[in-house]
């Protein structure tokens, strides 16, 4: 799946803002040993958080990664992954049952 | 001892008693022994019986039988004979036990069931197995205890189930005597009718369906996991027969602490079921997303109220859209975020998939 489809699924969901979730993805990574700094922000429709990481590469991207969906998602959650040259860039999408979605954009970097 | 020789320096019979044992009676089978091994209370002119005692009544000759079982199983698992002693001796006295194991193996089934699947009582119930370490190794007023902790247990389950549900469930001490029987069965070796014949329909049950015998509360916990109803209510009927052994502490221990955390799924304490709108008991609303977040994070209402109220400096935060909210937090690093409006907008932990981390008390 790319990303095109992905987004085509959120077409179809209640994507918005959530406040709640922007208290839960800043509380998760202030605890995370591995994160150097984070940003977090809201734009076009989007989650946005950009990771710097002590140890950077795939393996702890992906576990990083793993771990903030595991603990921000709804009931239903897609991503994809798309690989650069010097960072990762996932799309996620999650949603309840209800349609209530959010879309969230995590960029780690080194 | 006109049966049989008798060694009086080593204890022992050099020939063999005519009575052949009792296989509920391990010292009997012991064809050597004398009077079980038991000179103090008991003598034995033939090789069988204290001399006055064939002159007793019926139900006062059947009491020092259950009460040199009693003795035997005592001393065969270094618990206290007193008990034991004091039931031949009473009986000698004219003083006659009452049982009273009219009980249901349904109600008995229930109550137990209420008890080891209520996420209140679980606790207490893992305290009352700890309690029965004295059980096992103390006396009469120590089974007593754990019989009294089972109930005051039960209690507490209907008073919670009262206040929370507006259910309330029979508190008459349904299982008390049944329960009680079977301690004395496993730890005195008191035999009844009733509690054999019910130990042993479920025993026979649980054969016909393959579950190992001797059931005990690690079948229980894993129904629990499982979520087999009806055989967590069989295993929970021959669980009883065997309640007064606890014969693996240790390992019960843990599996009680498994079974909680199952026993919360199976009962809805992951899953309330809080929807948008939905009220704490101080009024507090939540949203979709944090009624969301209540029930798979384990948050109670009761929980968000009580983190709520006693934080006295709750942290204000702005977002980029100058939205404001206000964390507050206990002292285990549960977190309640509320709106400008007072409504719940999210509540988590840092512990694995933000789950609500309970008192060390009640873990």
């Amino acid at each position: 799946m790319d990303k095109q489809t992905l987004l085509k699924i959120a077409e179809q969901l209640n994507c918005e803002y959530e406040i709640g979730l922007t208290s839960e993805i800043n509380d998760f990574l202030e605890n995370q040993s591995n994160v150097n700094s984070f940003h977090l922000s809201y734009e076009d429709n989007y989650f946005k958080v950009s990771i710097r990481l002590k140890e950077f590469g795939l393996t702890e991207s992906k576990l990083l990664f793993s771990s903030l969906a595991c603990f921000i998602e709804y009931t239903s959650t897609f991503y994809v992954r798309e690989d650069f040259e010097d960072y990762f860039e996932y799309t996620l999408l999650s949603s309840m049952r209800s349609k209530k979605a959010f879309l969230c954009r995590v960029i780690f970097t080194s | 001892m006109n049966a049989r020789y008798y060694d009086s320096k080593i204890a022992r019979f050099l020939s063999e008693d005519t009575y052949t044992g009792d296989e509920y009676d391990p010292l009997s089978l012991n064809l050597y022994t004398y009077c079980s091994n038991n000179p103090i209370i008991y003598t034995d002119p033939t090789g069988h019986w204290q001399e006055k005692d064939s002159t007793l009544s019926s139900s006062a000759q059947a009491q020092i039988l259950e009460a040199t079982k009693e003795y035997n199983y005592a001393k065969t698992h270094k618990l206290s004979t007193a008990a034991a002693e004091k039931k031949a001796n009473d009986a000698r006295k004219g003083k006659i036990y009452k049982t009273d194991t009219k009980v249901s193996a349904s109600s008995i089934a229930n109550d137990l069931k209420t008890v080891l699947s209520s996420k209140y009582v679980s606790d207490k119930a893992k305290s009352d197995v700890k309690k029965s370490k004295v059980a096992v190794a103390g006396t009469t007023v120590a089974g007593r205890t754990i019989v009294n902790e089972i109930n005051t247990a039960r209690k507490s389950t209907n008073n919670v189930n009262s206040q929370g549900t507006g259910k309330t469930t029979s508190t008459q001490g349904v299982g008390t005597s049944y329960i009680e029987s079977s301690l004395n069965q496993l730890v005195y070796g008191n035999y009844t009718d009733d509690v054999t014949l019910l130990g042993t329909g479920a025993q026979i049950l649980t054969g016909i369906i393959g579950i190992d015998l001797p059931a005990d509360i690690r079948d229980i916990t894993a129904d629990l996991s499982n979520g087999d109803v009806g055989k967590l209510a069989i295993d929970t009927l021959a669980f009883l027969p065997v309640v007064g052994s606890f014969k693996y502490v240790d390992e019960v221990d843990t599996l009680l602490k498994n079974g909680n955390e199952v026993t919360t799924v199976i009962k809805g304490g992951n899953n309330a079921g809080y929807k948008a709108n939905d009220t704490t008991p101080k009024g507090r609303t939540f949203t979709e997303h944090a009624a969301e977040r209540a029930n798979e994070r384990g948050f109670s209402t009761k929980n968000i109220d009580d983190i709520v109220d006693n934080c006295k400096k709750p942290k204000t935060k702005v977002d980029w859209e100058g939205k404001k909210t206000y964390e507050y937090v206990d002292n285990r690093g549960n977190k309640v975020v509320l709106n400008e409006k007072g409504g719940i907008v999210s509540v988590h932990s840092p512990a694995s998939g933000g789950k609500y981390i309970p008192s060390p008390s009640k873990k």
